[in-house]
């Protein structure tokens, strides 16, 4: 057998499962960051009633592991709805990364100094114009550069979707090896293909980091 | 009610996927704190080689999903004529992923502590070792409790990654009960409830903790 | 100059605040007449500047009643309607010890947001405007700067300029030099001077007795929440009547 036009197929049947792993990472990310905001705004408030059930959700989410998320939307749910893989993959996932951008929010919502909405209300800004204006995004700048190494642990929590089901590379990883390629090969593929997305992902995550450090710097 | 019903009749097979989940746990704590210090130590070491290879080696594995390396151990490692258990397979490809984890904690932890610490030690007439090991170290370790911590909370999530390959703990139990009821819902929402207790409840105490650190 | 016959702009009526039992200003009432300046000193933790935020409502007094131009600020000065914050905030602006400049916003974006924002100006009249203020506290060089591209001293310029924009009619100061290199302190002083020169009612807290002396033309002692004597400049520094301020005085005038 020739061993080397083996891996290059292995390359490339593994290599279909990308594109999903990428659409899920970016799927629920996007998803999640819009939902998260609402979280947020309420995680902030002062008002016990609006921030309890934000508290509750957040601790919740994040409290059950991912696999457990997945096998409960996709087995639990699937008894009431039946869903396919994909969907209640990113359904869960969404979820999750939702909760974990909220609590990056408000940390970036509660570091913002409280000089900024002091200012902001000395000049006779509405209250929605302190938080939208001043707070919010400089909130966002703080809230980026976690946000942005979140994004590479999401990418990687994308693989338990394997379990369930999702094409992505675990499961042609796996799928391979149950037709017979070596298994060793095949996951060191899978794990190379993991890395080409993830380290430029990281390295990213912290060239954002060292930039919004220098901007943010207080003088 | 009568899911109630259910539940407690679940409960105590739930409580003994629990316990091997626990145990999991620690056996990758206690294996991967210790992978953690030793990388940290070579990452920061005089000689460059060995820099780079234990920085390539954490970034690699904080690159990869933890499914991978479980699957590579696990159906790797008989192609190797390696042969395992599947605990001790989970135990191994956790633990390294926890290495390369809480390395960067810590480093962190280590190169917080001022060069002058070191000048000073050194300066004593201390063995660079002794420098190090009695003076930079302890210093360097009481910051580190707290995150590792929270590594435990993390690590004790994943342990339901063990689901996959078939080792017993609480997401496989609630899954096989589930399969045999039918019900998945109910008996996977009572492991989810568990998971979060033990999870909210631990992550609470460490922030607790950590806030009394910083007084 | 005296303004004893001046229309009185700003009257506070015994504002007290209490922090967790803590009573931190105690009854202090003060009127301020238009085109006047005054400088509040007193050694620290005396309530300079929570009285300084009660008056524009950072800090809610929890009792006593603010009146601008005779009206009263607030209905009920315990439960300030939205609209009345705005108000009050939109006739009195304020300059921060620390500045504040908003560090996502350029220099002139500074200036022009809240002209824009409250509706005060179009964005075409606000940029004008906003570059004439700039020109006024001599950074002009610096409109299209970042914050943290300027140096403190410019950057407490900048907030003056900032909190003019809205046209107040009265300024407050917290301790503007406080956090500045004496050299560049100056330059914010010579700016505050020559808005002082125009004319323009002003309340400073400060630490510079050289400027309280030379260019308030009031001085309040605060000392424990109260106001321990007031007076113009050259009696309280020079004929103080009580001990207190005399040693406060000696204390500060030695460093």
């Amino acid at each position: 057998m020739n061993v080397e036009a083996d891996t290059g197929a292995l390359f490339q049947v593994i290599g279909t499962g990308l594109v999903v792993t990428i659409l899920m990472t970016v799927v629920s990310f996007c998803a999640g960051s819009v939902l998260a905001v609402p979280v947020a705004l309420m995680r902030t408030s002062r008002v016990w009633l609006v921030r309890a059930p934000a508290t509750a959700f957040i601790d919740i989410v994040r409290g059950i592991p991912t696999l457990v998320w997945l096998l409960i939307i996709f087995y639990g749910l699937g008894s009431v709805v039946s869903l396919d893989p994909l969907p209640a993959a990113l359904i869960g996932l969404t979820l999750i990364s939702s909760a974990y951008l909220a609590e990056n929010f408000r940390a970036g919502i509660e570091n913002v100094h409280v000089g900024q909405k002091e200012a902001a209300a000395a000049l006779g800004l509405s209250t929605a114009h302190q938080f939208w204006r001043v707070v919010a995004p400089q909130a966002v700048n703080i809230a980026m550069p976690p946000s942005a190494s979140y994004a590479v642990a999401l990418l990687k929590d994308t693989a338990i979707a394997a379990i369930i089901g999702v094409t992505d590379i675990i499961f042609f990883a796996q799928q391979e090896v149950a037709r017979g390629a070596p298994a060793v090969t095949a996951f060191l593929v899978a794990g190379a293909f993991y890395l080409i997305v993830s380290v430029p992902l990281s390295y990213f995550s912290r060239f954002v980091d060292h930039k919004i450090r220098q901007k943010v710097v207080v003088v | 009610m009568t899911f109630l019903a259910d539940w407690a009749e679940w409960l105590p097979s739930l409580l003994q996927g629990l316990g091997t989940s626990l145990l999991l746990t620690l056996c990758v704590a206690g294996i991967g704190f210790p992978l953690g210090l030793g990388l940290a130590l070579l990452s920061i070491a005089p000689a460059r080689i060995v820099r780079i290879l234990s920085i390539a080696f954490i970034e690699i594995f904080r690159g990869i999903p933890l499914l991978v390396v479980i699957f590579f151990a696990y159906f790797g490692f008989p192609d190797i004529e390696l042969v395992i258990s599947a605990f001790a397979t989970i135990v191994v490809a956790h633990s390294l992923n926890l290495g390369a984890y809480s390395s960067e904690v810590f480093r962190a932890g280590i190169l917080h502590v001022g060069p002058g610490q070191r000048e000073a030690a050194r300066s004593l007439g201390l063995t660079p070792w002794h420098a190090f090991s009695r003076v930079v170290l302890p210093q360097a370790l009481r910051a580190v409790p707290g995150p590792l911590m929270s590594f435990l909370i993390m690590v004790f999530q994943s342990t339901s990654l063990a689901f996959a390959i078939g080792v017993g703990e609480m997401t496989s139990q609630a899954f096989s009960i589930g399969s045999m009821t039918f019900d998945y819902l109910s008996v996977l929402v009572l492991a989810g409830i568990i998971y979060a207790i033990i999870c909210v409840v631990s992550a609470r105490i460490v922030a607790r903790f950590e806030a009394k650190m910083r007084t | 100059m005296t303004f004893d016959n001046a229309r009185i702009l700003l009257k506070a009526d015994a504002i007290e605040k209490t922090f967790r039992g803590n009573r931190v200003l105690d009854g202090i009432s003060m009127d301020v007449h238009a085109g006047e300046v005054i400088a509040l000193i007193g050694p620290s933790g005396a309530g300079k500047s929570t009285f300084l935020r009660c008056l524009n409502y950072l800090e809610q007094p929890t009792g006593g009643s603010l009146h601008l131009d005779g009206e009263p600020v607030f209905a009920d000065p315990l439960k300030p309607a939205k609209s009345e914050l705005l108000s009050l905030r939109r006739r009195v602006g304020m300059v921060f010890q620390t500045f504040n400049l908003f560090p996502h916003l350029s220099v002139v974006e500074n200036v022009t947001m809240a002209q824009r924002l409250n509706g005060l100006r179009s964005t075409s009249e606000a940029e004008e405007y906003a570059l004439k203020l700039l020109a006024q506290v001599g950074v002009e060089e610096k409109a299209e700067a970042r914050p943290s591209e300027c140096s403190g001293g410019q950057q407490q310029r900048i907030a003056i300029a900032r909190a003019l924009s809205q046209d107040p009619e009265l300024m407050l100061f917290d301790e503007p030099t406080s956090a500045l290199d004496p050299e560049v302190g100056n330059d914010v002083l010579r700016v505050m001077r020559d808005l002082a020169d125009a004319g323009t009612t002003m309340i400073v807290v400060t630490h510079e007795m050289r400027f309280a002396e030379r260019v308030a033309d009031r001085v309040l002692l605060l000392d424990e929440g109260r106001i321990l004597e007031e007076g113009p400049p050259e009696r309280v520094f020079r004929h103080p009547e009580h001990a207190r301020t005399s040693r406060f005085l000696h204390a500060v005038l030695d460093r």
